[in-house]
């Protein structure tokens, strides 16, 4: 018996000893390759909502991101790779997101998802991507959730974290003794958008008089009882945390019930270009005085280089020149110097690892500092706050910019950062 | 209580436009024993239509009236095509073609008009009304919504009492059998149903899109509503299909304004539970003792 069981054990260690062999040598003559990338090409993809109720404004990110990278591949690529974009609309359907990005992991082979939008959908394949070790670069949410290095070791986060927002606006209204002496009320999306900002505003001790919600996708019911709601409570601060289809009828619904409270709009939910669709000719005088912060250069100040050549950029593709087209550039331009941060030997690890340790030099039209480090991939780290003019442009407020952590307790703080020039020729 | 009587006030001319797809879902169920769930999306079709007439000619009435043809010719349309061949199908199979209708209408409408909800013109004054010294949740285009539903709904009435073709369709929904002997065109008659229930909902759609915004999908909501006002009021009454519609539009506000407006589809959820626990047949409903 004994006997038997050594050689069944011997067999076993010459089999295994036959693998590694016959392994070895192919694995020391071809370094480990990655799904989508060749030579010549670099695969990435992305899932956003190109259609549906959602669409409005955010449909224009992934072309706006497409016409960047086309002009990189255009100036010869990224160490001699270029970029296929591959852009999947799942309408903001976590269902549709789900077969989206396994079509892209399994029949287009990418390399790496950029840009991917939206919170609930993107909840939905987070875990796989992770799974799977594909880099998720630069998540198109403010979720904080998604800044978690030891949960999702390959999901990078960019935008401030609406919990950092809502601290950020903490600290403004609390600066401000006029608006903090107002009666402070707060109207925000059901479900974590609203949790992530409720979570900030109660680590900053921000209290409010009264609270009120709509659920996302609700759009037959006008806002008359939220409205009704805020208006017998005697607000005259409303903080609102919601999308910018939402804020139109905010908007619209008040003037109905002549309730004019001072405003302050989430970053990603008052771009005029989207409101003007629903209001109308109303728009500029309805968002005039609404405060809104901001981590980014003025999208007016056209004399800024960043601003500038991606204006450019924007309009040679026939985009409108709003701040999802401004958004979309500029990710894709700090995903480009990632990538080329990453090496000519381009793998995915290469890339999580220039993402890690290089993030401070990359430049963008962002005027706040970007922390990521192999603990935490927070991305963005502040804003300003700005107010709408009567043109409807939004006009910066504080010359410092305000930073926050996501964590749970500790407010903002008041801080200064310089961003660098643009990279010659806005090229990575 | 001000604003317990705000939340009321806030919710009729909400609750007016839901008992008008109501009524349609009621109309072509007590013809043809089969839900339409295609009613939104061909209410989003004629009310896509009414904002091109609105764009084009800037008149409110003129677009409401091509609204109405438009969605009785696509009543028509969706009977001919998809129902009437589907007659000898069980009704279960012609709900879910409904289904198919509304997909394919929703793509149609983003192939046509694209995808981004548009905001669709105030035709009258919409700030809220001042009197007493205050401002009401109310305004005179609400007015105008509540007293085009009323009309509708008194010719609806005055069409099944007091004309043949009202008679022919209460004849041909009850017994299509003897109304058949009798010299009704049964097939026609419930044609006429469809472009009825066009016509209903297509009103019911330009109403409610100054309040929102169209977009393909901007009326799905509107269905669940509907829908749940149509079956607790008992599907073939026309009287419970307003007087449930109107309900739940006060409900949708008095949850929205009290709790959340994440609870109204969940509190229309249980209201609809209850109701076909303790009254299968609808508040209003006909017992049916006649189905023998």
């Amino acid at each position: 018996m004994k006997s038997a069981h050594t050689a069944r054990f011997v067999a076993a260690g010459v089999v295994a000893a036959l693998a590694v062999a016959t392994a070895a040598p192919a694995g020391a003559a071809a370094p480990t390759v990655d799904p989508g990338v060749s030579k010549s090409e670099i695969v990435i993809g992305t899932t956003t909502p190109l259609t549906g109720p959602a669409s409005p404004g955010y449909k224009f990110v992934a072309p706006a991101a497409q016409a960047y990278f086309d002009y990189v591949n255009a100036n010869g690529g990224i160490n001699g790779r270029k970029i296929k974009y591959v852009v999947a609309d799942d309408a903001y359907n976590p269902a549709l997101t789900k077969k989206a990005t396994s079509q892209l992991i399994l029949r287009d082979k990418i390399f790496a998802m950029f840009g991917a939008l939206g919170t609930p959908s993107h909840s939905a394949v987070v875990t796989d991507l992770n799974r799977r070790g594909i880099p998720d670069v630069f998540v198109n949410t403010g979720f904080s959730g998604f800044d978690n290095a030891k949960r999702y070791p390959t999901t990078f986060p960019y935008f401030p974290s609406y919990t950092v927002e809502a601290k950020s606006m903490a600290f403004y209204i609390q600066g401000d003794a006029a608006l903090n002496a107002k009666t402070k009320c707060l109207f925000y999306q059901d479900g974590e958008f609203g949790d992530n900002a409720m979570a900030g505003f109660a680590a900053a001790g921000l209290s409010f008089a009264t609270n009120t919600s709509y659920s996302s996708g609700q759009q037959v019911a006008p806002f008359t009882s939220q409205v009704t709601k805020l208006k017998a409570a005697g607000c005259d601060l409303v903080v609102f945390f919601g999308v910018t289809s939402a804020t139109a009828q905010l908007l619209g619904t008040a003037a109905k019930l002549g309730f004019r409270p001072t405003w302050m709009i989430t970053s990603v939910g008052s771009d005029p270009s989207v409101l003007g669709a629903s209001l109308g000719a109303s728009t500029n005088a309805l968002l005039n005085g609404i405060y809104s912060p901001s981590f980014i250069v003025p999208i007016q100040d056209e004399g800024n280089a960043y601003v500038s050549q991606m204006k450019v950029i924007a309009t040679k593709n026939n985009l409108p020149w709003n701040f999802y087209t401004y958004y979309g550039i500029n990710t894709a331009y700090v995903f480009a110097q990632a990538l080329k941060a990453a090496g000519p030997d381009l793998t995915r690890a290469s890339l999580i690892n220039a993402l890690q340790t290089k993030a401070s030099t990359f430049r963008s039209a962002a005027v706040v500092p970007m922390v990521i480090n192999s603990k935490s991939h927070q991305g963005l780290t502040g804003y300003w706050m700005g107010q709408y003019n009567a043109s409807g442009q939004l006009e910066r407020k504080t010359s410092y910019i305000i930073t926050a952590t996501s964590a749970t307790t500790g407010g903002a703080k008041q801080s200064s950062y310089s961003a660098p020039a643009p990279t010659p020729k806005l090229l990575p | 209580m001000t604003s317990f009587i705000d939340y009321l006030i806030g919710g009729v001319s909400n609750g007016a436009v839901i008992a008008l797809m109501a009524i349609a879902l009621v109309l072509i169920w007590r013809a043809t024993r089969v839900v339409n769930f295609a009613q939104v999306g061909q209410a989003m079709f004629t009310t896509f239509v009414a904002l091109t007439v609105q764009t084009v000619t800037g008149s409110w009435v003129l677009a409401l009236a091509v609204a109405m043809v438009a969605g009785a010719i696509l009543g028509v349309i969706v009977q001919f095509l998809v129902l009437r061949p589907m007659r000898r199908a069980d009704t279960s199979g012609a709900i879910i073609a409904t289904f198919g209708v509304l997909i394919a209408l929703q793509a149609a409408v983003g192939m046509i008009w694209g995808g981004d909800a548009q905001a669709y013109p105030q035709p009258f004054d919409n700030a809220g009304i001042v009197a007493f010294g205050r401002i009401w949740p109310i305004s005179v285009y609400d007015l105008v919504v509540i007293g085009v539903t009323i009309l509708l709904v008194v010719a609806l009435s005055l069409l099944f009492t007091r004309t043949s073709i009202g008679l022919a369709m209460r004849a041909s929904a009850f017994n299509p059998e003897v109304a058949r002997l009798s010299g009704v065109r049964v097939s026609r008659v419930l044609t006429f149903g469809w472009a009825l229930a066009g016509v209903v909902g297509a009103v019911a759609g330009v109403l409610v899109a100054p309040s929102s915004t169209v977009s393909p999908t901007t009326f799905d909501i509107l269905l669940v509503f509907a829908f749940t006002a149509a079956v607790i009021g008992g599907l073939d009454s026309l009287v419970g299909a307003v007087a449930l519609g109107v309900f739940a539009g006060l409900v949708i506000s008095l949850v929205s304004g009290l709790s959340n407006s994440g609870n109204a589809p969940v509190v229309a959820l249980i209201l609809l539970a209850l109701s076909l626990i303790t009254k299968p047949d609808g508040v209003f409903g006909h017992h049916k003792a006649r189905a023998v």
